[in-house]
């Protein structure tokens, strides 16, 4: 039904921008679509402003998926975090109290303890961290390639197809100024299990189970290095995967 | 607010590449915006979109902090075909996808924004007017400009 009034001279481009988007109200866009079927000029309008929607869509699409890991920076002090700061200090001091023979105890805010680290760094994390934007074979390997060449290491994609557990990525952090390799996991469940490890030249010490922030953990030392596996999984699958990983880094 | 970022620096990374043209601010403009974004936490509404508010913290850092740097480095300035958008070597893309790609990011940084906003990140005209401070009638006017040198420039 087309109104008498309705010239489609008058229409602005904005307008017909808006048709096309389908964001006009449904009675203008029945007037644009009536008088397009008789007038020429009003198809030429639109089809001037017409582009491949779709096309920009799967252009950003992929940009997404080329998209460089970027750490989030840690927040040091903001007024709520800090009660728990101080404890999560206090705790780690007597951790290392505890550790004993011949080991100082570390001024308690200088040293966070690289495990609450990156405790705090794999609580972010959801399955979707990983999932959400599928990682390219060649990012994966680049990522790994750059772990390697970091620590020293020789990991392969094969030495990391682990029992129940997918391999994501792999990436390079810092702590306190030294690189810290982060390898990430998902389970059968999806959840993301992080296997970090960064150069440490403390005598080596077996493997201990343990929960930081509610996630089941298992760090030990070799010698070489300081390694722990952390996710909100499994308490026996995080112990298995730190058996298999102990052997794989300890060539 | 710290269970969604993560999830959500792949699309800070891609807005702050649309600004900046360049990946390297890109990837300074998603790392200050996450960081903004945790010491301000206690300022984001909860039931809110986390993703919008985080993008209205990116655009504001980049208009009053990074933009003039990027400019002065002769970096927000480069042409779009030098602009290393997507690696040279994923041939899976599509070609298409690629040219209109590079295109959109041709246009002035006003249009590709707005573009930006409403056909990628899916914005109301009304939200892209509230996140861009300009009237609705400019977001339109925008989308028209940018629509017809797209299709312009695909056409040949």
């Amino acid at each position: 039904m087309t109104n008498s009034s309705f010239d489609p001279k008058d229409v602005a481009d904005e307008e017909l921008v808006a048709f096309l988007d389908g964001r006009l109200a449904p009675e203008e866009a029945a007037e644009i679509t009536a008088a397009l079927a008789s007038d020429p000029a009003l198809a030429e309008r639109i089809d001037a402003l017409a582009f491949d929607v779709d096309s920009l869509r799967e252009g950003m699409a992929q940009l997404l998926a080329d998209a460089p890991e970027i750490a989030i920076p840690r927040v040091r002090t903001t007024r709520k975090a800090w009660p728990d700061w101080r404890m999560v200090a206090a705790a780690v001091s007597l951790f290392f109290v505890g550790l004993g023979s011949g080991m100082m105890i570390l001024p308690a805010q200088s040293e966070p303890g690289w495990h609450q680290a990156v405790a705090d760094y794999q609580v972010l994390y959801t399955a979707e961290t990983v999932t959400g934007a599928p990682i390219p074979a060649q990012t994966r390997q680049a990522g790994l390639d750059l772990v390697n060449q970091r620590l020293g290491l020789d990991l392969t994609l094969d030495a990391l197809s682990l029992e129940g557990v997918r391999f994501q990525r792999a990436q390079i952090l810092q702590f306190d100024g030294e690189p810290l390799a982060q390898l990430v996991f998902l389970d059968a469940a999806n959840n993301p299990i992080a296997f970090c490890l960064m150069a440490a030249s403390s005598p080596a010490q077996a493997a201990t189970d343990t929960q930081i922030k509610g996630m089941n953990a298992t760090h030990w030392k070799d010698g070489r290095f300081q390694s722990i596996v952390i996710g909100p999984a499994d308490a026996d699958l995080i112990r298995d995967m730190s058996q298999e990983l102990m052997g794989k880094i300890t060539t | 607010m710290q269970a969604g970022l993560p999830g959500l620096m792949p699309r800070l990374w891609r807005y702050g590449l649309v600004l900046s043209g360049n990946r390297e601010d890109a990837g300074d403009l998603a790392q200050a915006t996450a960081l903004r974004a945790l010491e301000r936490s206690h300022q984001f509404k909860a039931g809110t979109r986390l993703d919008r508010w985080c993008f209205t913290i990116l655009g504001s850092i980049w208009r009053n902090e990074l933009r003039s740097r990027s400019v002065r480095r002769g970096q927000g300035l480069v042409p779009a075909e030098e602009a290393d958008l997507i690696a040279p070597d994923k041939s899976e893309t599509n070609i298409m996808a690629t040219q209109v790609l590079s295109e959109m990011m041709k246009l002035p940084e006003a249009h590709r924004e707005t573009m930006f906003l409403v056909y990628v990140e899916g914005y109301s005209y009304v939200e892209a007017a509230e996140r861009l401070e300009i009237p609705v009638g400019t977001v339109m006017s925008r989308l028209s400009t940018g629509r017809r040198r797209l299709n312009s420039e695909m056409a040949e």
